[in-house]
C-alpha cells in the first residue's frame, strides 16, 4: 500500500467518525403540504359526496355498485362501504349489501347507510347494528352512536343499537325547495336538524321539537356545537340551536362553508371568506375581479372547491391546488402544485387528506403535524 | 542568540485554531443550506410532490462530531503519521548519535526530549508530530542521515524540535481536518458524476417511463455532484486562507528558532539546499513514499517539480502551498548570519 493511499485510509476513518456522528443528528422536518403518506386505490370513481373522514378514518360509500360473488358464482349489483385508517390509508373493513343505497352519512367515528327501508350504523371497527324502518329512506344523520333517518313519508327516525328511540311526523312536503334540492339532515349530539319541504326543523337528541324555520331552503346543512347553520346557495345563516333565531353569515352567497369553534369560512364566486362566528366578517382572499391589463391580480388563485377548517389552518380546494390559509389573516401557507381533487380536503389527525390521481394523499398541516 | 518568543506566531495560531474549530461546523452547514435551497426544489421537481420542510443538522450533534473527529486525530495522528512515511520510533541503542543529538538541542530549547521516529525514505526529509511538546516526536529519514553533515543535521533537529517548542504542531495537525474532509466529499462526489455518465452511456435501449425517471435520476445526481463540488472547493479555498495564516509563518519561526537554538543560520541554509537538491535528483517512486499527505509538516516542501512533468502529488492535491520557498528561507537565514557578524 503507498504512502497515500494509507495517509487516506487514516484520515479518511477520522472524517467517516465524523460524517457518520453528523449524519445522527441530521435529518429531513417535513413541512406543510408535504406527503405524508399516499394510498393507491380507485378513490377516483367516488363522486366528492361519496367519501367523507370521521375520527380515524376515511369513509367511502359507492351508492351502487357492481362485483363478483366467487362462492355464488354470479354478480352482485348493491352498495359497498368501505373504511380506511386515516394514520396510513390501509383498508380497515369494508361492507357490501345487495341493494343500492338510497342515502348514507359519515360521522361520530362511523357511518350509516339506507336502503330498502332498513338503517345499518357502522362504528368505527367495522361492528354494525341495523334497524328496519320499514318505509324508504332519503337522508341519514348519525351522532354519537345514533342514527336518524327521514322517510320518505316525512318522518324522522332515531334509532340506536338496532332499536327505534322515537319516530315523529314532520308533515313536510317532501318535494323539495324551489330550487330542486332534496331533503337534507344533520346532527350532532346537541342537535338534530332537518331541511325539508323548504323548511329547516330543529329537534333535540330525544326527539322533541324546537323549532321550524320556514323561510330558509337549505342545501346544506351543518349543526355544530348545537348551533344550525344552513347554505341555501344564495346564503348562509346560522340558527340558534334553542330558538331558531336567524344569524345571516355575510351578505355573499356561499357554495362551501365549514364551521369552527370561532369562525365560519366559506367560498364565495371566486374568493374564500372568513367570518365571525356573528356574522362579521374577518378577511376574504383578493377579488381580483377588478384587475385588468394595466392591473395585475395580486392572487390569480380562484377559490371555488371545497373547505375544511379548524382552528389551526384552512384547507381549501383552488385552481392552483390544495391551499393552506392562516386563520387569522388569510395568508397563504402552502399549496401544492396544480391537481384535480376527487374529493376533501378532509381534516384527520394525521394531516389533510384529499383523493387526487386515484389516489388517497396525506399531506402535513403544518412543519412535522 | 536568545530564544523569543513569537507572538505573530501565537497570534496565528490562535486565529488558525478559530478557523479549525468553526470551518468544518461551517462546511456541514453550508450543505445544509444547499439542500433547503436547490436541494429541496430539485427534490419537488423529482419526486413532483412538495417538499416545504426544511433540513437540519442538531448544531450539539454537528459540534460534537467535529470534536470527535479532532480526538480521533490527537489519538490516530501520530500512527497514522509515522506509518504513511513507513517510520518507526527507534530508541538509544539503534541511533545513539541521532538521540543523543536531539537530547541535547531539546535541551538548550528548553522543550521535554522528544521521541525520535526514523523513515526508510531515501528521500531527505524531516518533520514533527504530536498533540502535545510532552508526546512530540521527531521523524527523520534515513535519506536525510546519509545526506547531510553534522552541523546541518543539527539545524535540522533543532527546526524540528523549535516546532515543538512553539506548540504549533498541534495545531497544524488539526489543520489537516478540513482539507481532508473536502478532499474526500469532492473525491466521492467526483466518483458520482463520473459513474453517472458512465451508466448514462449504456441506456441507448430504455425508453418510455423507464428513460424519464433515468434522466431525472442522473439530472439529480448531476446538480447534486455540482454543487457538492462548488461547495468544497469554496471550503478548500477557505482552507487556503488557514495555511496562509499559519504554515508559511511557522516555518520561518521555526528556522528562526533553530537559529536559536545552535546559534549556527548556515548551517540550516545549507542543509535545506542539500535538502532541496537530493530531493530534485530523488526518483518519482521515492518522492511519492513521502507524499502521504504530510506536506505541511516537513522540513522542506515535496514540490510539484521535483516530479517532472508525470505528476501524481497528493499533497499539491490536496493542501495549499505549506512552505515558504527554499530560497525565500535561505535568503533570511543568510541574513541572520549577516546580523550575527
Amino acid at each position: 500500500m503507498t504512502s497515500r493511499r494509507r495517509f487516506l485510509r487514516g484520515v479518511g476513518g477520522a472524517v467517516g467518525l465524523t460524517v457518520a456522528g453528523g449524519l445522527a443528528g441530521c435529518g429531513y422536518r417535513p413541512g406543510g403540504g408535504d406527503v405524508r403518506w399516499r394510498a393507491s386505490g380507485n378513490f377516483s370513481t367516488f363522486p366528492a359526496r361519496a367519501v367523507a373522514v370521521t375520527d380515524g378514518l376515511v369513509v367511502t360509500v359507492a351508492d351502487s355498485t357492481t362485483s363478483f360473488d366467487i362462492d355464488r358464482e354470479e354478480w352482485i349489483r348493491g352498495g359497498q362501504v368501505t373504511a380506511y385508517s386515516t394514520g396510513d390509508g390501509t383498508e380497515l373493513w369494508s361492507d357490501q349489501h345487495g341493494a343500492e343505497l338510497s342515502c348514507h352519512a359519515v360521522g361520530d367515528g362511523g357511518a350509516a347507510v339506507g336502503f330498502d327501508g332498513t338503517i345499518v350504523r357502522y362504528g368505527a371497527d367495522g361492528r354494525w347494528w341495523q334497524f328496519g324502518v320499514g318505509e324508504p329512506l332519503v337522508a341519514l344523520a348519525v351522532a354519537g352512536e345514533w342514527a336518524y333517518a327521514l322517510t320518505e313519508s316525512g318522518a324522522l327516525v332515531a334509532a340506536s343499537d338496532g332499536v327505534e328511540r322515537w319516530w315523529t311526523d314532520l308533515d313536510a312536503e317532501l318535494a323539495g325547495g324551489d330550487d330542486g334540492s332534496g331533503p337534507t339532515l344533520a346532527a350532532d349530539t346537541e342537535a338534530i336538524a332537518c331541511s325539508v319541504g323548504g323548511a329547516v326543523h330543529c329537534l333535540d337528541p330525544s326527539g322533541r321539537r324546537r323549532w321550524r324555520q320556514p323561510e330558509i331552503d337549505a342545501r346544506r346543512l351543518s349543526v355544530v356545537d348545537g348551533e344550525v347553520f344552513a347554505s341555501s346557495g344564495r346564503s348562509l345563516a346560522a340558527l340558534g340551536g334553542a330558538s331558531g333565531e336567524r344569524r345571516r353569515i355575510g351578505d355573499e352567497p356561499i357554495t362551501a362553508f365549514a364551521v369552527t369553534a370561532d369562525a365560519v369560512y366559506g367560498v364565495s364566486g371566486l374568493e374564500l371568506l372568513a367570518y365571525d362566528r356573528s356574522g362579521g366578517r374577518r378577511w376574504a382572499t383578493t377579488d381580483d375581479s377588478a384587475s385588468g391589463r394595466n392591473r395585475p391580480a395580486s392572487d390569480p388563485t380562484d377559490y371555488q372547491g371545497r373547505v375544511a377548517a379548524d382552528s389551526g389552518g384552512v384547507y381549501v380546494d383552488s385552481s392552483r391546488g390544495l391551499t393552506a390559509l392562516d386563520p387569522d389573516d388569510g395568508r397563504v401557507r402552502w399549496r401544492v402544485g396544480n391537481r384535480s381533487l376527487s374529493a376533501g380536503p378532509f381534516l384527520a389527525d394525521s394531516g389533510v387528506l384529499v383523493a387526487a390521481d386515484g389516489q388517497l394523499v396525506c399531506h402535513y398541516r403544518d412543519d412535522g403535524s | 542568540m536568545e530564544w523569543e518568543p513569537d507572538r505573530g506566531l501565537t497570534a496565528r495560531m490562535g486565529i488558525a485554531l478559530t478557523l479549525v474549530a468553526v470551518l468544518p461546523v461551517a462546511f456541514v452547514y453550508a450543505f445544509v443550506f444547499a439542500m433547503n435551497t436547490v436541494g429541496v426544489e430539485l427534490l419537488a421537481w423529482a419526486t413532483d410532490d412538495p417538499w416545504n420542510g426544511h433540513f437540519y443538522a442538531n448544531p450539539l450533534v454537528v459540534v460534537g462530531a467535529v470534536a470527535v473527529g479532532f480526538a480521533a486525530q490527537f489519538v490516530l495522528g501520530d500512527s497514522v503519521a509515522l506509518r504513511s512515511v513507513d517510520a518507526r520510533r527507534v530508541d538509544r541503542d539503534e541511533y545513539p548519535d541521532l538521540l543523543g543529538r536531539v537530547d541535547r538541542l531539546a535541551r538548550v530549547a528548553g522543550a521535554p526530549t522528544p521521541r525520535v521516529a526514523v523513515s526508510r525514505s531515501a528521500v531527505p526529509n524531516a518533520f514533527a508530530i504530536g498533540a502535545r511538546p510532552s508526546q512530540a516526536t521527531v521523524v527523520v529519514t534515513e535519506g536525510l542521515l546519509d545526506a547531510l553533515d553534522d552541523d546541518e543535521l543539527d539545524a535540522v533537529l533543532a527546526h524540528e524540535i523549535a516546532h515543538v517548542r512553539n506548540r504549533d504542531v498541534a495545531v497544524m495537525s488539526l489543520s489537516y481536518f478540513l482539507p481532508s474532509l473536502t478532499y474526500l466529499v469532492s473525491i466521492a462526489a467526483f466518483y458520482v458524476l463520473k459513474g453517472v455518465f458512465y451508466v448514462g452511456g449504456g441506456l441507448d435501449d430504455v425508453d418510455g417511463d423507464g428513460a424519464k425517471g433515468v434522466v431525472v435520476a442522473i439530472a439529480v445526481l448531476v446538480v447534486s455532484a455540482l454543487v457538492t463540488l462548488a461547495i468544497s472547493a469554496l471550503f478548500w479555498l477557505a482552507s487556503f486562507l488557514l495555511f496562509r495564516v499559519l504554515s508559511q509563518y511557522r516555518e520561518h519561526a521555526a528556522d528562526r528558532g533553530a537559529a536559536a537554538i545552535t546559534g549556527d543560520p548556515a548551517a540550516l541554509a545549507s542543509a535545506l539546499r542539500v535538502v532541496d537538491d537530493e530531493m530534485s535528483d530523488a526518483p518519482d517512486r521515492d518522492l511519492r513514499a513521502i507524499d502521504g499527505g504530510l506536506e505541511a509538516l516537513y522540513i522542506a516542501p515535496v514540490d510539484t517539480y521535483q516530479f517532472g512533468d508525470n505528476r501524481e502529488l497528493l499533497s499539491s492535491d490536496i493542501f495549499p502551498a505549506t512552505h515558504p520557498s527554499t530560497e525565500e528561507r535561505i535568503e533570511r537565514l543568510q541574513e541572520m548570519v549577516g546580523e550575527r557578524a
